[in-house]
């Protein structure tokens, strides 16, 4: 693996669409999830509204959650391209073909672009757990105004946020930690549909569009499955199980603190897992099947 | 001699188009072997089977006796086409790539650079290259491994005069070590100079394969003449003639038979006919070529 690895390093560093956005992911993330809420944390423009900025931590789960979760959107954007135009610009200039040629069979070629995803799914998880790790500790040092009650809801969402207090409380630095293990679940789901797509279509720009094409189509199949009342099958649509691995923005817990973190549920880890062998077989399937032109 | 490469029955359909219909050819070590065709004759297509790019529709090969086509790879070295590598990449990058690939030696990489003349562009980028030099690339790379086989597909295409010779006088060195080299090819003359073996495809069928020699032979054509009167009407009659061309100062005929000048000349001897112009017509595998595909 260390071998295929290496190599995949060599074909991809010369790539300018990779450094781009790898140093976007780099760059972007941490300060969203740093920099922006400690210079927000008086409120946003300094309009002395606390809670302005929507991803302000309150509490350690929250961090947790914050963190992967703005990470996620960022690999579902950034560090999937990556991925597809990776693949795609070797199917364009033909070095799969000349891959095998040398050597390779179509099994190591597989392997080489799995053993890619994973590393890099494992690569951004340990970046995020930094991120998430450099938040925890600075936040933790924001403790909270004793004299803070439970906000009321009403009297705050009618405007008063006179006891609202940017961060609220803080247990262990870890709870919440589970969040980096769905992020890591989502992220692998993402970039096994990002390589599945790009070796369907081979061409970059059909690749994106139908990796959104994807996401598109299960957002209307979701809202039609919702409509007929059978919400409870949602979670085994392929991008609801892998985004539900970090639960969707709960607008009340988001700024007024409110409410319970939804915690990682061990279904929708079983079935994105399966979603992720899946797409590795059909991924095979359709490699091993075709001609490689 | 061990056979390199046996190819029983092998096709190709795409949908109803055949490609490549129930190819069989053996190859033996230390053979050039070309495999020659109009375009769109299957060669590419066939190459591309052989070295596990394409799937086969039916039939099968195998490479050193061999069916698992897997292990073999290594021991085989390729050009498919046209040369093929990261763009943004150095020369030697590019081979440094396809040594890790292949799992060979990087101390291969400057004794094939070397070889091919490129040593002291090696930290150039592949796309700063001419197409001559790319295809000298690609060469270095097929050779990594210090391979058994070269396969090359069209390997002077596009190439200028003095780059064909420098590449056949290569590939040429290359053959003189023992090595089997197969290549395909539509340039006849190239062919004809480097080959020891030919395979001739038309619309994916094989329709002759052997030596060049033997397939040169395989019809003599011989210039005759003679100041008899009759001679014109007693050529014509004679069943040995398959045809004959008159040329302005000689008759080419071409015989059904493997005969010789002797055997010519008592033919025409026994019908009364004394030749006063008798040269066996060495025939070109052009000459050949186009008379089968045509």
């Amino acid at each position: 693996m260390k071998k295929y690895l290496q190599i995949e390093y060599m074909k991809i560093k010369g790539n300018s669409s990779f450094k781009v956005f790898t140093l976007l992911f780099l760059i972007l993330m941490p300060i969203i999830i740093i920099v922006l809420p400690s210079y927000f944390k008086d409120g946003l423009f300094g309009l002395g509204r606390e809670d302005s900025y929507p991803f302000m931590p309150r509490t350690a789960s929250s961090t947790w959650y914050y963190t992967t979760y703005i990470a996620s959107w960022f690999s579902f954007y950034l560090l999937s391209f990556i991925i597809i135009f990776h693949i795609t610009n070797e199917y364009a200039a033909k070095t799969v073909r000349q891959n095998i040629i040398d050597g390779y069979s179509k099994l190591d070629y597989l392997k080489s672009k799995i053993g890619m995803v994973v590393f890099m799914a494992t690569t951004a998880t340990a970046y995020v757990f930094i991120i998430g790790l450099i938040a925890a500790m600075y936040f933790k040092g924001n403790q909270p105004d004793p004299s803070t009650q439970m906000p009321d809801l009403a009297s705050m969402m009618a405007g008063d946020m006179s006891n609202q207090s940017a961060v609220l409380e803080f247990g262990g630095m870890f709870d919440g930690i589970l969040f980096i293990l769905g992020y890591y679940i989502q992220v692998l789901a993402y970039f096994t549909v990002a390589v599945l797509v790009s070796m369907l279509v081979r061409k970059g720009a059909l690749a994106v569009l139908l990796f959104f094409g994807i996401f598109f189509i299960n957002m209307i199949l979701s809202g039609i499955i919702s409509m007929q009342g059978f919400e409870d099958i949602l979670i085994y649509l392929p991008f609801n199980s892998f985004s539900t691995l970090l639960p969707n923005f709960d607008i009340e817990f988001l700024i007024f603190g409110l409410g319970e973190m939804e915690t990682l549920s061990v279904t929708t880890v079983v079935v994105s897992t399966a979603y992720i062998a899946l797409f590795i077989f059909l991924t095979k399937v359709i490699f091993y099947k075709r001609d490689v032109v | 001699m061990a056979e390199i490469l046996e190819i029983k029955n092998l096709s190709k359909k795409y949908g109803n188009f055949i490609a490549v219909d129930n190819l069989s050819i053996k190859i033996n070590s230390g053979e050039v072997f070309g495999i020659l065709g109009p375009n769109g004759s299957g060669k590419t297509t066939t190459l591309g089977m052989l070295l596990g790019v394409i799937n086969e529709s039916s039939g099968s090969y195998s490479w050193f006796g061999k069916s698992d086509f897997e292990n073999c790879r290594k021991q085989i070295g390729s050009i498919l086409e046209h040369p093929i590598f990261y763009p943004e990449l150095t020369a030697y990058r590019n081979l440094e790539i396809a040594s890790m690939i292949k799992g060979c030696d990087k101390a291969r990489i400057d004794i094939v650079l070397e070889r091919v003349g490129l040593l002291d562009r090696k930290k150039s980028n592949y796309n700063t290259f001419s197409l001559g030099m790319k295809q000298r690339l690609a060469l270095a790379s097929a050779l990594l491994s210090n391979p058994d086989v070269l396969v090359l597909d069209e390997p002077t295409n596009g190439l200028d005069p003095e780059g064909i010779n420098y590449m056949r006088e290569l590939i040429l060195s290359i053959a003189a070590e023992g090595k089997t080299i197969i290549i395909s090819s539509h340039l006849l003359d190239e062919i004809q100079k480097m080959c020891s073996h030919v395979a001739i495809l038309k619309n994916g069928k094989l329709i002759k394969t052997g030596s060049i020699a033997s397939i040169l032979s395989d019809k003599k054509h011989f210039e005759i003449n003679s100041n008899q009167s009759d001679f014109e009407d007693k050529l014509m009659s004679l069943p040995i003639i398959t045809s004959c061309v008159k040329e302005s100062s000689y008759y080419l005929i071409t015989c059904s038979e493997n005969v010789d000048s002797e055997e010519i000349n008592k033919v025409f001897f026994n019908e009364g006919i004394v030749l006063n112009h008798l040269v066996l017509h060495k025939e070109s595998l052009e000459t050949e070529f186009l008379n089968l595909v045509q």
